[in-house]
């Protein structure tokens, strides 16, 4: 804890020179853990013996001589909907600790570890990720690490908590509606939503299948290239993964630019729901990057309204026989909404989904002539535990539902997004930058661009 | 037009229909989030997407 | 007089209908074509009171197009005898949470049914 945060790249570059062991570096991990996770609350299984034997075989390995994959000696963690072999995936519900302890890791788990990272736990997150808070019952909630009676964000408050915290310099989330891009925001760190179908979902425990995103968080961007990089491949056993080749985020972060990003302001419904604090991130990032104009997309509302429907009728259907056996084990904060959900009627979904595409067509014509498009992650930041209410755009809303308020638009049409957190005083804040489909390459240049600038700055809490 | 009650109706059958058995705390619950949805999706189900819009998910064989 | 006759029940949704399609589309031509032209027609919006024909048209000319979208419900439209009409309609407007009302009243002109009195307004909600 008194030692400066080092980045993912940086302690892998110290094993690979043999500055450090990657046993020194679990062990250094593990106490930071055991320090400060009973507050923060964003561990519910720390793999420590696991941890050991992978570290110790990474030390083996750079005493032999070999060359060391790119996150040798790295220690991560992954929300707890992931697959790790000899535990049960909880993805959040008390009620999945009888179900039986998985048989391999997750796709994407393995992935990390045959890139040299080392899994030193599992994390918190919102119960089968239907939240934007990280409120669950049966674990308790992820706190911030900025202010531990604010939320660290959902539903991969965990996993963006324990990066905030320093205790690990890498983490893995997942994001239907926003669940990467509001705990990034709320928390003050990096997180990429890939576009959909990039990542293989193998190995994961599922939401919305027709909206379902995998990714990192990382204290810096090339940090988030690197875990990326590692991750990409097609997968055969995922009907939903896209199957294309590695396309290399760091060497394309690493080339020469060629020509200026163009990027524009997504204004209306940004502004409209958004905080001054969130207006002026957004407008911040924006003129950092040099956008000249403001642009409207149509039917904002429309597409996160599709989602919505999307979210329910399948999210809801998914959990329909545990809610016919269990109501009173389910997560009290959405059973209803789940059940609810269950009882969506065939043309709602359907209608959603017709939505859905269209919108994607008018987005897909406004990245013509635009590279990436920026706009607030949360319309505020970190509330507090609790709360139930806030004021936005003159209204009074539902608060955790309308923390999603402008990732959920543009996750509907599974666009690529890097939530960058924006240097500012008070609580963090984060911007999204949003390219077309397939070009992270284009947002993550923008965000490199803006921690460049120092615009966005990652601030490690207690660091 | 669908009023509140309507769409109360709508929930007690279609839960039954699906198998929840939902005491009145729990259905009186559950009504009220569907009385929200139902907003929500009205929103959805008012617009005209056009001829271009896929009607379903694509299956591919 | 009698109530809710139908052709001019058809009538008047039709109108009404025309009305809420320009509306949430902005369409400015029609929404100028439904109102009464006259000094005495008025509207109370959501924040401002216009008062005439002319102040009315202005409005809607400079109105942003932006965040239009809305659905309606429980709609009651009346009809006294052959001329004379009310329309009164709840909407939503996603993601707001808010109950907004629409109230008007709808006159046969020769040149057409047209509205000489309407108000918007959001109902205020108790602290749930």
């Amino acid at each position: 804890m008194s030692a400066p945060h080092r980045t993912a790249l940086t302690i892998a570059a110290a094993v690979a020179r043999g500055e450090t062991t990657a046993s020194a570096e679990v062990e250094a991990a593990l106490a930071r853990i055991a320090a400060s996770d009973g507050v923060i609350n964003a561990f519910t299984a720390v793999t420590a013996d696991r941890a050991r034997h992978e570290a110790a075989l990474v030390d083996q390995r750079r005493v032999r001589g070999d060359r060391l994959p790119p996150l040798a000696g790295v220690p991560f963690a992954v929300k707890n909907l992931f697959d790790v072999a000899g535990l049960s995936t909880l993805a959040g519900s008390r009620l999945h600790e009888r179900r039986l302890p998985a048989e391999r890791d997750a796709v994407l788990v393995a992935r990390m570890q045959a890139a040299g990272a080392v899994l030193v736990g599992a994390l918190n997150m919102d119960a089968y990720a239907y939240g934007f808070t990280t409120e669950n019952t049966g674990y308790g909630p992820a706190r911030n690490p900025h202010d531990t009676a604010r939320s660290a964000g959902g539903s991969s408050g965990g996993s963006a908590a324990a990066v905030a915290a320093g205790l690990v310099p890498i983490t893995l989330g997942s994001d239907t509606n926003g669940s990467i891009r509001v705990p990034s925001s709320l928390c003050g760190i990096f997180g990429l939503k890939p576009t959909y179908g990039r990542l293989s979902r193998t190995g994961s425990f599922p939401f919305v299948a027709s909206l379902d995103h995998l990714g990192p968080f990382a204290t810096d961007v090339a940090d988030l290239a690197a875990c990326y990089d590692a991750m990409q491949g097609p997968d055969p056993a995922d009907p939903a993964c896209a199957q294309r080749p590695v396309e290399s985020a760091r060497s394309a972060l690493r080339r020469d630019a060629g020509h200026p990003l163009r990027v524009a302001r997504l204004g209306g419904y940004f502004d409209h729901w958004a905080s001054p604090e969130a207006r002026a991130v957004s407008m911040r990032a924006a003129e950092a990057l040099g956008a000249h104009r403001t642009i409207e997309l149509p039917e904002v509302e429309r597409a996160r309204a599709a989602a919505f429907v999307i979210s329910a009728a399948e999210g809801g259907a998914l959990h329909r026989e545990t809610l016919q056996r269990d109501y009173d084990g389910f997560e009290p904060h959405n059973r209803d909404r789940f059940l609810a959900g269950a009882l969506t009627p065939a043309n709602w979904y359907l209608q959603a989904q017709k939505v859905r595409a269209w919108f994607a067509e008018q987005v897909r014509a406004v990245f013509a002539d635009v590279d990436v498009l920026v706009a607030p992650a949360t319309p505020v930041a970190a509330t507090l535990l609790g709360e139930e209410w806030i004021e936005l755009g003159g209204e009074r809303l539902p608060l955790r539902p309308s923390l999603g308020l402008f990732t959920q638009p543009i996750s509907c049409i599974g666009l690529p997004v890097t939530a960058v957190p924006i240097a500012s005083p008070g609580l963090p804040l984060g911007v999204q930058l949003i390219a077309a489909p397939w070009r992270e390459d284009l947002c993550l240049r923008a965000a490199l661009q803006l921690e460049r600038a120092g615009v966005a700055r990652c601030v490690i809490a207690g660091g | 037009m669908i009023s509140d009650t309507s769409l109360d109706d709508y929930v007690a059958v279609t839960a039954r229909l699906q198998g929840f058995a939902l005491d009145d705390e729990r259905l009186a619950r559950v009504q009220a989030v569907f009385r929200r949805n139902a907003g929500i999706a009205q929103f959805v189900m008012t617009f005209d997407p056009g001829e271009t819009a896929e009607p379903a998910p694509q299956f591919r064989p | 007089m009698e109530l809710n006759l139908p052709h001019v029940v058809e009538e008047l949704t039709h109108a009404f209908a025309r009305y809420e399609a320009a509306l949430t589309s902005n369409d400015v031509a029609v929404l100028d074509e439904l109102f009464w032209n006259n000094p005495l027609t008025l509207r109370y919006g959501i924040t401002e009171n216009l008062y005439g024909y002319d102040a009315i048209a202005s409005f809607r000319s400079a109105r942003s197009p932006a965040g239009l979208a809305r659905t309606t419900r429980n709609t009651v439209i009346t009809t006294y005898g052959a001329d004379f009409a009310t329309a009164n309609t709840e909407f939503l407007r996603p993601p707001g949470t808010r109950i907004g009302r629409q109230s008007q009243t709808w006159v046969r002109m020769p040149e057409g049914w047209r509205v000489v009195a309407a108000h918007v307004s959001y109902m205020d909600v108790p602290a749930a």
